[in-house]
């Protein structure tokens, strides 16, 4: 073993994992806040954690993948904001009630807008793959880490596109309550594991491959916001 | 209140001036003193900004209180860091009667006081950049701003008959409008008033950020999308030019900030006071980076990125809001268009904030750091934070209620403890080049051309304030 190799952290490589480990709890927070309904917020508010999140993680990225980390972000917010723009509203209150009523974002017509919403749905669970595939957790705290922020960007994307509950959970019965919340849970795992997936692959693959994943998303966000503007 | 929390500035400025005669270790201390003073009177004014005291054409609203007092700490705070050691008190002086100068700008409610005390910021910077190495655009910046700004706002009062500041200007004084708070604030990179910046004369960036963001809720009711969107698209290139340069550049990292907080100003001018207080913070610490080069990386990336919890990411949400509402509620979608362009472009800003301040923050630098720069730096970070996590509308996230700063609070704590007691994953530094100022040299006849037209056409922009203020006087408005 080199003395290279046993030499204590710097000052400055101690501060930055403790910024590593703060302001992706601090954005897990945030995120859970909003999307759990226990405050009311915005589409944009739920970016934000996102990106306090995304800051955390790319601290221990090298400038080119963080690069990536920032573009699967931007897509992943542009892909939330279809859908806030499918209804017409930011807000995560508006945004569910509207969704009890009327029924999840992607199933509801014109036929048009199903489907842009339905591509911005893709696109954001392919940026979502892109921005798990790195930084790769490395041992068992970190994998912990890494599944609970796939399952809040799963979470987020679920709000917006596939909200299954029929009903608010104050107001339904016990059934209807227990029956929202495993239709939740279910449509998060799906789109968490299915996103974790993906970004396995990902990870076993050249930058040039993720950053075309983001590139492509994104022009699929783009189609989908032209579409879904023709038709509203 | 008003009076003593504004003329306090100069107070301390006299202070600086009877002070000169000292040497070395005194000098040092005196300006250090004095600076420190000044910060805790801003931060008083911030604190009192509710108070509406109204003292002769001024009055006190939580907006422009809250605006000029961020901008007036973060000026005395660099010369708390660094005027001292540098023996500069000529710099703490201008800085005194500059932010007296701001204070009562932003807080004034008629046209003639505002243009004057808009020149003094002016004059004070110009005075203050002499010895600069990049100081005959910064001139021509200042005073060109000086005279656009001094031509629209006489002729708006003059076609009007009325000497109140406006809300808002017909299209044809907006050109003259939109182009003094460009220059003033520093939108184009690498010239204009980054000729300041990498010296102790970066303490005049925030006092004219400041003065800049001021004036846009006089120009603009909100319609201005078009100026927004082209500042963005500068701030977008500002971006890029950043990652594909090799050595970071502190004038163009500091465009592109200001130029995205501008942008949103200019559509929602209700966010001037938390895009301002931004700038200055963020431009703060910018310039003081030379002084703290191994210190407070993350700290400062946490100003630079806009995440939330500080107040950066109050103004990114307020300006989504904002140009979403307005592009579904379009008439047309030629209407909407632009609108809609705002609102997509705004998360690929966020992304770019949050991605560049990472990447600055993993930087490896030469500790060669002044302990004083680095406790004034976390003194900037601490205020973005407690800004950002203030409930008032003016500050903050802006109308989230009580549970939002709540949840945000929680988060902050949260992270806190994390960052204290989680074993953070421990990151692979990259070492880093220092970062250069980024402004443009100018030398050679050029240059001095250069300054002695700004000089002419200063002395023009003085002459236009006095004879606006003469003829109000002259026809009773005042």
């Amino acid at each position: 073993m080199t003395a290279e190799a046993v030499r204590p952290p710097s000052h400055q490589e101690t501060s930055t994992a403790r910024f590593v480990a703060g302001t992706r709890v601090a954005g897990a927070v945030i995120a859970l806040g909003h999307l759990l309904g226990l405050v009311p917020g915005s589409v944009v508010a739920v970016v934000g954690a996102l990106a306090m999140i995304t800051f955390g993680r790319a601290l221990l990225l090298d400038a080119r993948a963080a690069m990536v980390a920032g573009g699967a972000l931007a897509v992943v917010g542009g892909a939330l904001g279809i859908a806030a723009l499918r209804w017409g509203a930011l807000g995560l209150p508006e945004l569910r009630g509207v969704q009890s009523v009327l029924g999840p974002t992607l199933l509801v017509g014109p036929v048009q807008a199903a489907v842009a919403t339905g591509i911005a749905a893709g696109a954001a669970v392919v940026a979502l793959a892109v921005w798990l595939s790195a930084p790769w957790p490395a041992d068992r705290l970190q994998y912990i880490w890494s599944a609970l922020e796939a399952g809040i960007a799963a979470l987020a994307v679920v709000t917006v596109f596939f909200d299954p509950a029929k009903s608010a959970l104050g107001s339904g019965g016990a059934t209807s309550v227990v029956v929202d919340i495993a239709l939740w849970t279910a449509a998060v795992l799906v789109t968490g594991l299915v996103a974790a997936a993906a970004a396995w692959g990902l990870r076993h693959v050249g930058m040039v491959w993720r950053l075309a994943a983001v590139a492509l998303a994104g022009t699929a966000v783009t189609v989908a916001a032209a579409l879904l503007v023709s038709v509203i | 209140m008003l009076a003593s929390l504004s003329l306090v500035h100069a107070v301390l400025a006299l202070i600086l001036l009877a002070g000169r005669g000292l040497e070395g270790a005194g000098r040092a201390r005196l300006i250090r003193a004095v600076a420190i003073a000044g910060g805790a009177a801003a931060a008083l004014l911030l604190l009192f900004r509710g108070a509406d005291s109204v003292w002769g054409a001024q009055r006190l609203d939580p907006q422009s209180g809250a605006l000029a007092a961020v901008a007036v700490f973060c000026a005395w705070a660099i010369v708390a860091a660094v005027a001292g050691e540098e023996g500069r008190w000529d710099i703490g002086a201008l800085v005194g009667a500059a932010s007296t100068a701001l204070i009562l700008f932003a807080t004034s409610r008629w046209a003639a006081p505002a243009l004057l005390f808009w020149a003094v910021i002016g004059a004070a910077a110009v005075v203050a950049g002499r010895a600069a190495g990049a100081r005959a655009y910064t001139w021509l910046a200042v005073v060109l701003a000086d005279l656009c700004v001094l031509g629209a706002l006489a002729a708006h009062s003059l076609a009007e008959e009325s000497w109140r500041m406006p809300t808002e200007v017909p299209p044809p004084l907006l050109i003259p409008l939109v182009a003094g708070v460009v220059l003033r604030v520093g939108v184009a990179p690498k010239t204009g008033i980054w000729g300041l910046m990498g010296g102790v004369e970066a303490a005049f960036l925030p006092l004219l950020i400041g003065s800049g963001f001021a004036l846009v809720p006089a120009a603009s009711g909100g319609d201005e999308v078009a100026v927004a969107l082209g500042l963005l698209v500068v701030a977008l290139a500002a971006v890029a030019w950043s990652v594909l340069v090799t050595r970071m550049q502190l004038a163009v990292v500091a465009s592109w900030i200001v130029c995205l907080l501008l942008a949103v100003v200019w559509i929602e001018p209700s966010t001037a006071a938390r895009a301002a207080a931004t700038a200055a913070l963020a431009v703060g610490a910018l310039a003081l980076w030379p002084w703290t080069s191994g210190r407070a990386r993350s700290e400062r990336a946490l100003l630079l990125g806009l995440v939330p919890a500080t107040i950066g990411f109050g103004v990114v949400l307020a300006g989504a809001a904002a140009s979403f509402e307005r592009a579904t509620s379009a008439a047309s979608v030629a209407t909407a268009a632009p609108w809609f362009a705002f609102a997509a472009l705004l998360p690929a800003a966020l992304a770019a904030a949050v991605t560049l301040g990472a990447s600055w923050a993993r930087r490896v630098e030469a500790e060669t750091y002044r302990p004083p720069a680095v406790l004034t730096l976390w003194a900037l970070a601490a205020l973005g934070v407690v800004l950002g996590l203030s409930p008032r509308p003016e500050l903050g996230f802006g109308g989230g209620g009580t549970r939002s700063t709540l949840l945000y609070l929680a988060a902050a704590v949260a992270g806190v403890l994390a960052a204290r007691l989680i074993p953070g994953q421990a990151p692979a530094l990259s070492a880093a080049e220092e970062p250069a100022s980024g402004a443009l040299a100018l030398h050679g006849p050029w240059a001095t051309w250069l300054a002695r037209l700004a000089l002419v056409l200063g002395l023009l922009a003085l002459v236009i304030v006095l004879w606006f203020t003469y003829t109000g006087l002259r026809l009773g408005f005042l």
